[in-house]
């Protein structure tokens, strides 16, 4: 029987990465995945050694990866997770962060939007006006930066993957959203103003496939349940569009995420707005206007 | 032959012609293989894997909320 090996070794090979013209073993793939994370958050000065970290995390592949990684590479990590109150989602999904935490010794926040915002994400969509991800997306992040400062962290790692990234790319420029791109990168807020928490990408390079391999390979446990709110349509064509020619031109995904990189300083440079930081009117978070956009949210729903 | 494929809790017994490889089994199924990353007896194996009578199969989404 003819088994495919390893391109550095003897070994049966567990994965094929043809952006790469590589197949490599359990072991190479691990060190290679791993070497090419270490490789995103330097290049990008994404973290200093005395930085206090904190990891979004869902109970997700990507999350959970990231948070396991960061750990092992011995930075001050503590995971935070947003309870958005989805029942049949994020209930099932707690126990798993909650599982690799103790695991790992490492301290877990949780943050409820019923804390914060008095409702919960099911409870918010009964008076919707827009798609439930849209709330959720922006409370979310607004949550997500408050809970990073509560627990003094200087830096917020985020489980981003390639395929979220490049999606995200893919949509914004097809919608011509060029402000938003050029807010977007490795490194978000890079704004010196102590009340954002630096965001950082490091899983940036890595695909989906990768992360639910190095988490197998690994042992994570981690949810696979789906959110019951179905996702953008748009991006579903985005992603499916993506995966094609990721088959048809290996190297596609990299490519378009590079090719950004690349642009970035440019973008940045004609469209982010240089106006200042200000606090929010009504919760004193920070805003380019007067209300942030949560707030703004906040009353459409009540 | 027949082998046993579990995707999420999910377990169905599907039958191939011996000798089949992974590849024919995602195809059975209707799974892409970018989509998924698939076991055979607890090993992660490529798509070109040559599958036995009672394999036990496990495919992995790749696509779900990070
Ligand atoms: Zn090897
Ligand atoms: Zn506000």
């Amino acid at each position: 029987m003819i088994k495919v090996k390893c391109s550095l070794c003897n070994k049966k090979a567990v994965i094929e990465l043809k952006y790469a013209n590589k197949k490599l073993c359990e072991k190479h793939f691990t060190l290679f995945y791993e070497k090419r994370v270490r490789r995103t958050i330097v290049k990008n000065s994404m973290l200093r050694r005395k930085d206090k970290v904190a990891v979004g995390v869902s109970g997700g592949k990507d999350s959970l990866v990231l948070l396991y990684l960061l750990h092992k590479m011995r930075y001050n990590v503590e995971a935070v997770l947003i309870d958005e109150g989805i029942k049949g989602y994020r209930d099932k999904t707690i126990p798993y962060v909650e599982k690799l935490c103790k695991e790992l010794n490492i301290p877990l926040h949780v943050f409820s939007f019923k804390e914060e915002y008095g409702k919960t994400l099911n409870e918010t969509v009964k008076k919707r006006k827009r798609p439930a991800c849209s709330y959720c997306g922006v409370f979310r992040r607004s949550l997500l930066n408050k809970a990073a400062r509560r627990i003094n962290a200087d830096k917020l790692a985020i489980g981003h993957n390639l395929d979220d990234e490049t999606q995200m790319i893919l949509m914004n420029f097809t919608r011509s959203e060029l402000l938003r791109l050029a807010r977007a990168g490795p490194v978000v807020g890079i704004v010196e103003d102590d009340r954002f928490v630096q965001r950082i990408k490091p899983l940036r390079e890595c695909s989906e496939k990768e992360n639910v391999l190095y988490a197998l390979l690994t042992g994570i446990k981690y949810s696979d349940v789906e959110c019951p709110y179905a996702g953008e349509a748009f991006r579903s064509t985005v992603r499916e569009c993506l995966n094609m020619m990721e088959e048809k031109h290996p190297g596609t995904k990299l490519g378009i995420l590079h090719s950004f990189d690349k642009l970035l300083p440019i973008l940045k440079e004609h469209f982010q707005e240089v106006g200042e930081v200000n606090a929010c009117k009504v919760c004193g978070e920070p805003t380019s206007g007067e209300i942030c956009k949560s707030c703004q949210m906040k009353k459409e729903i009540t | 032959m027949k082998v046993e494929v579990i995707i999420r809790d999910k377990k169905k017994k599907i039958t191939l012609p011996d000798n089949s490889r992974m590849k024919s089994l995602l195809e059975k199924i209707n799974a892409k293989e970018e989509e998924y990353v698939f076991s055979r007896n607890g090993k992660i194996v490529l798509s070109d894997e040559k599958l036995k009578e009672g394999d036990k199969i496990k495919l992995f989404p790749v696509i779900s909320g990070g």
